[in-house]
């Protein structure tokens, strides 16, 4: 292939990538006009992607204005932090115990666990509700957040990435004199880490 | 690389089988996650023309919420959890067979 032929190819490639890139961005152009639209207009010119009438900021205005936002912001931060926190803490040890602890039943009972990704979320609104009112933590930040402690897409993620570590590590570690802890803490939890970003970025998002 | 292998063998032979236990997981939950969707169908089809388009998940929906037959769409959750549940733990325990784990 002469390097002339490489070059147009190539042109080809990113201009079919930049339309596909353009596609998906015309749904957030598209949000981003209506927002800036001011007269609440007729349902056509809604629809379209340039506005006719007046354009400003003046809804961003009365939004901020309307709501607590800085309030419900923390709120969020704060469930947010509470829950990636208390799920990362069950996942990568329900993980680390489906993955390498032997017991019997380990693998039914793993199976059993993934029942929970395949039950639709609003199954679970009414039993959730229960739980948390005789936890007594109902109209509680801690209630809102309990519900979502445990994940089972986590710990099979953590499952996998606790699998795919060679065990040799684990022996090094034993033979150099660290304890289960030690082992945990300063060999394990460092080489799951990238299991444990991508995986907190999906439960944040 | 040492021994010769070019870039379609490296890929097939080294990282492939290094990726199992997350393509496990990917596959498994892609799984998982085309047979609970039911949000195309109400946006879309509503199951129409002639349930054509029906899936089970909005069945189920159809039959609680609109022919308000609870029994039914009850039954028709346990044998569709039944059902996933068997199809998940089986395509788990083949794809198990077939890859690689380091310990």
């Amino acid at each position: 292939m002469s390097p002339r032929r490489g070059r147009e190819i190539r042109l080809l490639i990113m201009l079919a990538l930049a339309a596909g890139a353009l596609t998906w961005a015309v749904p957030f152009a598209w949000m981003l006009v209506a927002s800036l639209r001011l007269e609440s207009a007729s349902a056509a010119d809604i629809a379209s992607l340039i506005p006719s009438g007046r354009i400003g900021f003046g809804n961003f205005r009365e939004a901020w204005n309307e709501g607590a936002f800085p309030l419900w912001y923390f709120n969020t931060f704060l469930m947010c932090a509470g829950i990636l926190g208390g799920q990362c803490v069950t996942v990568s040890a329900a993980g680390y115990a489906f993955a390498r602890l032997s017991f019997p039943g380990r693998t039914w009972i793993f199976y059993l666990f993934l029942l929970q990704l395949m039950l639709v979320p609003p199954i679970l609104i009414m039993p959730n509700l229960t739980t948390i009112i005789s936890l007594g933590l109902y109209d509680k930040l801690p209630g809102v957040m309990a519900p979502y402690f445990a994940s089972a897409f986590g710990t099979f993620l953590m499952r996998q990435t606790f699998r795919s570590i060679p065990r040799d590590y684990e022996d090094a570690a034993t033979l150099g004199g660290a304890n289960l802890v030690q082992l945990i803490r300063h060999v394990l939890l460092r080489l799951v880490r990238p299991g444990l970003a991508a995986f907190a970025i999906v439960s944040v998002s | 690389m040492l021994e010769g292998a070019g870039p379609v063998r490296r890929f097939r032979h080294v990282t492939l089988p290094l990726l199992g236990p997350t393509l496990v997981f990917v596959l498994v939950i892609a799984l998982l996650n085309a047979l609970t969707q039911a949000d195309q169908i109400v946006v879309m089809t509503d199951g129409g023309p002639s349930d054509a388009t029906n899936v089970l998940l909005f069945y189920i929906y159809q039959q609680a919420h609109q022919n308000n037959d609870i029994g039914l769409a009850a039954a028709a959750t346990a044998v569709s959890v039944a059902v996933l549940f068997v199809l998940s733990a089986g395509s788990l325990r083949v794809l198990e067979r077939g890859i690689h784990y380091e310990s």
